[in-house]
């Protein structure tokens, strides 16, 4: 670090950081753990589901001009809708033949999830605007700007409107997820099913639609997290398998049978990969985060806010 | 339920001991038709320099043979202990830069061709201890981790060479040219196999014996295999490491063979590609990993071949993707699964009713 003195105001300023990427794993910690918990698998394709929805997004707002929050929902609904599809054709009939055969499924459907978006949209990636200057994510109110330059006084660190949104519509995502599993009565059909799917299948509840529903919704949290994640990713290339893995190792680090301590996970996977990323070395962040996801697979399986749902064999 | 079978339990395994004789027996009495089949291959590997001077089919049959050893490896860990991994692409890499560094180096060859496979092997325990003792499928990811673990350090350390990756790689006397440091094609296609062969002899045996037993006892179930006193995790972690050595014995013939690696040739597509071969010859079958490989060295030489299915080419990634799900889903017992029941097929059409009372009591298992 040569020139360079690392004070408060950088870790603060790595932290803004951490958090805006931990967002956005968290969000793909989530999406894995919702389907984990309803089939008992992982699912790979989640990584290209997060591209996909960036993808889907840009070629809304760009195509049909639309306005980008309706490119947001357009996208999720979409990327919604091919998870479900996925589900449907690819893993209901595996799902039988067992667990190796589905998670085998999903790698499939990843090399084709990826193949195909880089076959329609290329392999480069695309550059994505940033949306916190449009309607109606515009911070550029007089209010922020005085909240930005107090916050800049106090600790030496600036950040990014874009940051903020990210931040707080995963947030958002994360609670409305939580409620939906908690107050609705699929929601709670759908941890009926995870706890015991025989008994659940008994009470009269469609196991079948349950899983669908998952594969569902989880890929529209991984388009959400595609198209927040946009402006810091781009559109399109191949970060997906990376972003996956980033998602899983917050999973692991905060507890994939559980959910917040999934979503927590991934905030923390993001701080450290940016901590260890400025105050080590670039070069290295990565295998920090996922050597963190390892260490604690041998310290404590079940993760850190996880119940002892992993078992040893 | 047919097909669950064959995915869970290949090749002569069965969960109820008194039937594990009969199963021997049929073993015994393999098909002579499949005998023949993999009698072809062999001679078809072995005369190939006679068959044709084209060093392209000598060079493509010799990457043959180092994804033969790759997708072997693959096999034990998946089609024999049930785990997937995506770090054999690591371990190519470790063996592969092992190999690099130390001829590089002037170290004897040997000890080269030795401490690939040993840091392998150390490389494998660390991440098979660590991920394999967990229920579940969390294996994959690790492994997966791993793999991106690697191919970042490759990218980015010094004595890999970072991007630029390490060239003018040598090679032992015996298996350069007279005059150069190139590889002589003929003399390392034949070394290639031969220790591809060592591979799978080794492999077949492993399999048969009391790893391969206490495997099959696992993977039918973990619980009941661990009451009669298997140590479960002890054999996962036995046979990754087995395959991490295999790779890593690949990686360093990769290395020699080249003369220059960089850190993409170890990217994830290479564990991707792996787990294809394995996927398409059949899981659990090392006749099947070989199989595999040499397939899936042919299709994109198929694609280029005929004209028409040149427009087809861009198409070719996602079809391999749509392909693992097809085979998974309709076809588990992959290319090898397949000749079998052709092989049954044509042998029971031959010897009449005789053959078909041992086919029955498959059937029934």
């Amino acid at each position: 670090m040569s020139g360079l003195t690392i004070g408060p105001a950088e870790v603060i300023q790595f932290t803004i950081g951490g958090l805006t990427n931990g967002a956005i794993y968290a969000l793909v910690a989530l999406g894995l753990h919702i389907i984990f918990k309803a089939t008992r698998v992982l699912n790979f394709v989640q990584g290209e589901q997060v591209v996909i929805g960036g993808l889907l997004a840009l070629t809304v707002s760009t195509t049909l001009h639309a306005p980008i929050f309706l490119a947001f929902v357009a996208a999720m609904i979409i990327g919604g809708a091919i998870g479900y599809a996925f589900e449907r054709i690819a893993i209901r009939p595996a799902y039988r033949l067992g667990e190796l055969a589905t998670i085998m499924v999903t790698i499939g459907g990843f090399v084709v999830f990826k193949n195909g978006h880089q076959l329609i949209w290329g392999k480069e990636s695309i550059p994505f605007p940033d949306f916190a200057f449009d309607f109606p994510f515009s911070l550029a109110t007089p209010a922020f700007q005085g909240f930005a330059e107090a916050f800049l006084k106090a600790t030496g660190a600036g950040f990014n409107p874009f940051a903020i949104w990210v931040i707080l519509l995963s947030i958002l995502g994360v609670v409305a997820v939580h409620l939906f599993f908690q107050k609705t009565l699929f929601g709670k059909a759908m941890r009926a099913v995870a706890d015991n799917t025989k008994a659940s299948e008994l009470m009269g509840i469609d196991s079948t639609q349950v899983t669908a529903v998952a594969f569902a919704m989880s890929a529209a949290l991984a388009a959400a997290a595609g198209i927040l994640g946009g402006p810091l990713l781009n559109a399109g290339g191949s970060y997906g398998i990376e972003i996956a893995v980033k998602g899983f190792s917050g999973a692991i680090v905060g507890g994939f049978g559980s959910s917040l301590g999934s979503v927590a996970g991934g905030f923390i996977v993001g701080i450290i990969e940016a901590l260890s990323g400025g105050l080590i070395s670039s070069s290295y962040k990565d295998a920090i985060s996922f050597g963190i996801m390892l260490l604690v697979l041998l310290v404590r399986p079940s993760g850190i806010f996880g119940e002892k749902e992993v078992r040893r064999s | 339920m047919q097909a669950k079978r064959n995915l869970e339990a290949p090749v002569g395994t069965t969960s109820r001991a008194g039937s594990l004789t009969s199963t021997a027996i049929e073993r015994l009495k393999q098909s002579t038709a499949l005998y023949t089949f993999q009698g072809v291959i062999i001679a078809a590997i072995i005369l190939l320099p006679f068959l044709t001077d084209s060093n392209y089919l000598i060079t493509m049959a010799t990457f043959m043979g180092m994804y033969a050893m790759l997708a072997i490896g693959l096999n034990l860990v998946l089609g024999n202990a049930g785990q997937i991994s995506l770090g054999q692409g690591a371990f190519f890499g470790i063996g592969a830069y092992t190999y690099a560094i130390l001829t590089k180096d002037h170290f004897p060859f040997w000890f080269a061709y030795l401490a690939s496979p040993i840091l392998a092997a150390i490389a494998g325990f660390v991440v098979g201890y660590i991920a394999l003792r967990l229920r579940g499928h969390y294996f994959a990811m690790a492994t997966l981790a791993f793999a991106l673990i690697m191919h970042r350090l490759f990218h980015v350390l010094p004595i890999t060479g970072a991007s630029l990756g390490l060239y003018d790689i040598p090679l032992p006397a015996f298996l350069a040219t007279t005059k150069g440091t190139m590889a002589d094609p003929l003399r390392f296609y034949y070394f290639v196999w031969l220790i591809a062969a060592l591979v799978a002899v080794f492999t077949a045996n492993v399999v048969r014996h009391r790893v391969g037993r206490a495997l099959s006892a696992l993977r039918e179930d973990e619980v009941a295999a661990a009451m009669l006193g298997i140590n479960v995790a002890k054999y996962k972690i036995e046979v990754f490491v087995i395959s991490a050595i295999y790779s890593s014995i690949a990686g360093s013939l990769f290395a020699g063979y080249s003369g220059l690696i960089s850190s993409s040739a170890f990217h994830l597509d290479r564990s991707m590609d792996i787990l294809l071969m394995v996927v398409i010859g059949g899981l659990g079958s090392v006749f099947g990993s070989i199989l595999g490989a040499i397939l899936w060295t042919i299709l994109p030489e198929i694609f280029r071949m005929f004209e028409s299915l040149q427009g087809l080419e861009p198409y070719r990634l996602v079809t391999f993707g749509i392909m693992i799900i097809l085979i998974v889903i309709l076809w588990p017992g992959g290319a090898a699964g397949a000749l079998r029941g052709l092989a049954e097929k044509w042998d029971r059409s031959r010897s009449g009713a005789n053959a078909s009372g041992v086919k029955g009591s498959n059937d029934t298992a």
